[in-house]
């Protein structure tokens, strides 16, 4: 908790170094279907929304403002390495308005048992076909997961998941980058079905004059076949 | 719109999963140490000034668990429902453990798994209450005890590596190797 509480602080602090910002607010609702395949293979389908609500730049006022803003589908083979050690390839459809762009995912992730959590580490690539236009993304997330009461999650009991990550876009030789944190509380159904539900701050350009701050309220869903 | 029919399909398909998944029923939470047993309480007041307390629930039944450090060492004592011990662990370094244990041991684990890391060492003992608080306070005794050693281990097996649970006895033989199974990580990795 403390770690969020850090998390959160430096992004309001790196957000408050702009004069103008653009703040958005809205949900972002996520299932993660995972299916066993053999050979330690798994295939990771993987939908997510962007439902924007509230807008608000510098010096206006909040506006209620619903806006479907994007909708990302994935599906990912994850390759086990070990049972804490994994590498995903995929693709992402994203459709944002009426453009649809493509994605390549490439991603190494590794878990860390502790005592009495867990802590996630996942770096990532993607490359963004749109139009004539190619992006490439890189990014590292930090996740640690927590039990609310004992040792280790069991079902039908609730967790704590807190994360930040790093993005860098580069797109026409032009470098953006993005923070990102997340205080969740999660709830085990039972071992492969878990809800998560929480705050999810972003802000992105914060070297420019206008960042964009981004609330939003993330709803996940993870289950295993 | 879109996000409506969603919306009602995952909740649909939480609460259906829920009903259906037949799990193995285990639970294990922090208690107060007024909800330990007395008799376990007593104990481990004998040796140690703090401790946190566990209960563990399953199919099997329930136990009850004191963490507690002393002299520098972690040690993980567990008591029945009446507070009876059933045993005490105390966890070290296999580095530091005796040459002779740790050779028999690695020729052990050797004929089971390609290859292996060990993660984590404990030393357990299974005694009477006296010959427990000497084996805790002071790590021996010359009263009649059993010492096993169990390990968490890394290791390859069959070109698949995965987590294991070893069980040895004094001498470095295996008694027990079990899996460990792993929760899913996907809500970290995705």
């Amino acid at each position: 908790m403390r770690l969020t509480i850090f998390f959160f602080l430096i992004i309001t602090a790196i957000s408050n170094i702009n004069a103008q910002n653009k703040t958005s607010a809205g949900v972002l609702p996520k299932t993660v279907i995972s299916v066993k395949l053999p050979k330690n293979l798994k295939l990771v389908n993987i939908i997510e929304l962007r439902e924007v609500f509230f807008e608000k730049t510098d010096g206006s006022d909040v506006e209620f403002n619903y806006n479907h803003k994007l909708t990302d589908i994935s599906a990912l083979i994850s390759l086990k390495r070990t049972p804490y050690k994994s590498f995903a390839l995929g693709y992402r459809m994203r459709a944002e308005g009426n453009n649809l762009s493509h994605q390549i995912i490439q991603q190494f992730s590794v878990v860390q048992n502790l005592n009495a959590s867990r802590v996630g580490h996942r770096l990532s690539a993607d490359q963004t076909f749109k139009s004539d236009i190619i992006s490439y993304r890189f990014r590292y997330r930090l996740s640690f997961e927590k039990p609310l009461n004992g040792n280790k999650i069991d079902p039908n009991e609730f967790y704590i998941k807190a994360g930040t990550e790093y993005l860098m876009k580069l797109s026409d030789n032009i470098t953006s980058s993005e923070i990102r944190a997340v205080s969740l509380l999660g709830y085990e159904i039972e071992d492969s079905n878990k809800i998560e539900i929480g705050l999810d701050y972003r802000i992105s350009n914060f070297l420019n004059k206008i960042s964009d701050n981004a609330i939003w309220l993330n709803i996940g869903w993870y289950f295993k076949i | 719109m879109n996000f409506k029919i969603i919306l009602i399909t995952v909740i649909t398909v939480i609460f259906s999963a829920n009903v259906s998944g037949q799990t193995k029923y285990e639970k294990e939470y922090r208690i107060k140490e007024k909800d330990a047993p007395d008799k376990a309480v007593s104990f481990i007041k004998k040796s140690f000034t703090k401790c946190k307390w566990y209960s563990e629930e399953s199919s099997d039944g329930k136990t009850f668990e004191a963490k507690g450090k002393l002299n520098g060492y972690k040690f993980s004592i567990e008591f029945d429902t009446t507070g009876n011990v059933i045993d005490a662990e105390k966890t070290v370094k296999f580095e530091n453990m005796n040459s002779e244990i740790k050779q028999n041991i690695n020729k052990s684990l050797l004929k089971i798994f390609a290859s292996y890391k060990i993660k984590k060492t404990q030393i357990q003992w299974i005694a009477c209450d006296n010959t427990l608080h000497e084996l805790i306070s002071y790590g021996h005794s010359k009263k009649p005890y059993t010492l096993n050693y169990e390990l968490v281990l890394k290791a390859k097996k069959d070109s698949t590596t995965k987590f294991y649970e070893v069980l040895s006895d004094k001498n470095g033989n295996i008694l027990k190797v079990s899996e460990i199974i792993s929760r899913p990580t996907d809500n970290l990795d995705f």
